[in-house]
Order: C-alpha cells, then sequence, then structure tokens
C-alpha cells in the first residue's frame, strides 16, 4: 500500500495563518515539497484549505495555483515535523517541506508547470483531492524539482490556512 | 471493517471555539480497544447565529502518539452505522469549550479543514490509505482541535471511524 504523509501550515509555529500577497492580483510562491533521500515515486494527492480572515464584513475569494519547478528546486521557509498517517509507514523517504507562515520560500528555477488549482472563499473552505490514482501530480525522487503551492486573490493580505496529502508510491 | 459515527451535539447543542483568538481547543478525541482505528470524515459545520461579519474555522486533525487523551469532557459512544455491527471497541470523548484535563502527548498534525463561521466544511479520506491511523491496543489516540482568528464561535462536528 502506498504511504500517505500530511504537510499542513498549521503545524509550523506562530504565525499559524499565510498570507497572500500585500498586492490584489498577484501571486506568491506560499509553500513547497521536495524529495531528499529515498528512491520512490512520489507525488500530491490532495490539498485541502480554507479563508480564515477574522470578523470581514465583504466577501472575497482566494485562488490557489500548484506549480512544479522543474530545474531547481524552491528552498527556504520552515521545515516542519509532519508526519505519516499510519504509524507504521515506512520512514525511509525523506522530504523537505517549506511554507512561509515563518520565514520566506525562495521559488525554484525551470518553468513552473502550471499543473493544477482550486479556489476557496475568503473565510470558508475550499481544495482538491485527485479522483484518481492518474490524477495524483506526481514527481520522480529527483531532489531538483518542487511542487509549490501558489495563492493570489485580488484582495489585498487574505488569510487561510491549508492541509496537503503527499502520497508515496 | 465496520463504520462508527460520533456527533458532538451529543454533548451539546454547539461546540465553540476558544475565548482566545488563534487559540486551539482539543474537542474530541478517539482512542482505539483492541481494533486499529482510522479516521475517515469529518463533517462540519460554524452555526453563527445572526453573525454580521463572516470569519473562518480550522478544523485541525493531530495524534496522540505517545500517550493518549484523557479526562474532561464527555464520553460520545460510537454508533455503528450498520445496525448488524458489532459495538465498537474504541472509545471517544467530546468537549465543547473546555477541551480535556488530561492531553496526550506525542502529537503529531496529520490533516484538517477548514468552514465559515456560518457555513459548512469537512473532509473525507479519498481513499483507505488516506486515513489518519492508531493501531489497536495502542496508548494513542485521535484528537480533533479548532482555532479561528475570531474568537467564541459556534460549531458542529460529526466524525466517523473505521475498526
Amino acid at each position: 500500500m502506498p504511504f500517505i504523509t500530511n504537510f499542513s501550515s498549521g503545524n509550523v509555529s506562530f504565525p499559524l495563518d499565510i498570507v497572500t500577497s500585500a498586492t490584489p492580483n498577484t501571486e506568491t510562491d506560499d509553500a513547497y515539497i521536495k524529495y531528499t533521500a529515498g528512491a520512490r515515486t512520489w507525488g500530491l494527492s490532495a490539498v485541502y484549505v480554507g479563508g480564515k480572515n477574522p470578523g470581514l464584513t465583504v466577501i472575497s475569494g482566494i485562488a490557489y495555483r500548484i506549480k512544479k519547478w522543474t530545474t531547481t528546486a524552491s528552498s527556504g521557509g520552515v521545515n516542519p515535523n509532519v508526519a505519516n498517517k499510519d504509524p507504521g509507514s515506512n520512514t525511509s523517504m525523506s522530504f523537505t517541506f517549506g511554507s512561509t507562515n515563518a520565514g520566506a520560500v525562495t521559488s525554484g528555477t525551470g518553468g513552473p508547470t502550471f499543473i493544477g488549482g482550486f479556489v476557496s472563499g475568503a473565510t470558508g473552505p475550499g481544495g482538491w483531492t485527485g479522483p484518481n490514482a492518474d490524477s495524483y501530480i506526481e514527481l520522480t525522487s529527483a531532489a531538483t524539482s518542487s511542487i509549490d503551492l501558489f495563492s493570489s486573490s485580488a484582495t489585498a493580505s487574505m488569510k487561510y490556512e491549508f492541509f496537503m496529502d503527499l502520497i508515496v508510491l | 471493517m465496520f463504520l462508527y459515527s460520533e456527533n458532538s451535539a451529543v454533548v451539546a447543542t454547539n461546540f465553540t471555539t476558544s475565548g482566545t483568538a488563534n487559540t486551539e481547543v482539543d474537542h474530541l478525541f478517539i482512542k482505539p480497544g483492541v481494533r486499529t482505528i482510522g479516521l475517515q470524515a469529518m463533517y462540519l459545520g460554524g452555526k453563527g447565529a445572526g453573525l454580521t461579519a463572516i470569519s473562518g474555522i480550522a478544523y485541525r486533525i493531530k495524534a496522540a502518539r505517545t500517550t493518549a487523551t484523557t479526562g474532561g469532557g464527555s464520553v460520545i459512544t460510537p454508533t455503528p452505522k450498520d445496525p448488524g455491527a458489532q459495538a465498537a471497541k474504541a472509545t471517544c470523548s467530546g468537549s465543547a469549550s473546555a477541551g480535556f484535563t488530561t492531553p496526550g502527548t506525542g502529537f503529531v498534525y496529520i490533516g484538517g479543514c477548514v468552514s465559515g463561521a456560518a457555513g459548512p466544511g469537512g473532509w473525507v479520506a479519498a481513499n483507505g490509505d488516506s486515513m489518519p491511523v492508531c493501531e489497536g491496543g495502542a496508548n494513542q489516540s485521535l484528537d480533533v482541535f479548532s482555532a479561528s482568528g475570531t474568537l467564541s464561535l459556534n460549531f458542529e462536528l460529526n466524525v466517523e471511524h473505521t475498526e
């Protein structure tokens, strides 16, 4: 069976929220996953998100874009202690994670290739799940590429939280 | 496998996020009995009444992998979805707002989702491999926390677990 690891922005110490760009309609590279050791194919199987802005009196949307850097992987941010969903999972694989809620992410190079996306409200849920195994956003074991989560909103500085499921085949 | 339902309304009409903004509260835990358990789904939503401003609520799934959460809250007896199923081996408790008196230890963060303050949210495991798991007989628990940038938001939580 494949193994599922969860990478959540709330797992990083304060501040807990990711924040979209302070400039409307400007993308920010908010989080990335990069393989660092092991020899198995892996991919993104689901991303659950939601706007968490407190006390808004107007409504807005947040777009989330999934892209691949193909020449060099992203770096920086914070590498939280992520966990496998099953405590009996194989632990021989190693990943590097980063998110901007506690340090800037330095984007990779090459591309990026736009490979998915979805939208949430500024105070409500959104997300994406691969409808089948063929739909997972896969990378080989190469550490020279990363899968990144970008955000963009027409309203400045929208807060949100994400939860990513990473599958190791 | 057998499937069981746990519902916050058994404990209180409304569960409530922390009285302090951006502070987690542990509202519900499931501790395995002799059978391995998996969290299959959470159906939930904000229940704010007559709000004039909108907000979001995050729901975070964590596993206590060193010692299970215990103490405080109220027992929620897991209800089999199939009346022919045996009683659950796992135990469950819910806490409307205070959290539990003896939090688990060795927490690892393994999932979550978000809802609006007055609307639905939820999460369903995409497949069997995606379920957060506790091994049968282990002194571990699966816990659901809430957190919001706005204090004291009402919500309701319905959980499904497998054995």
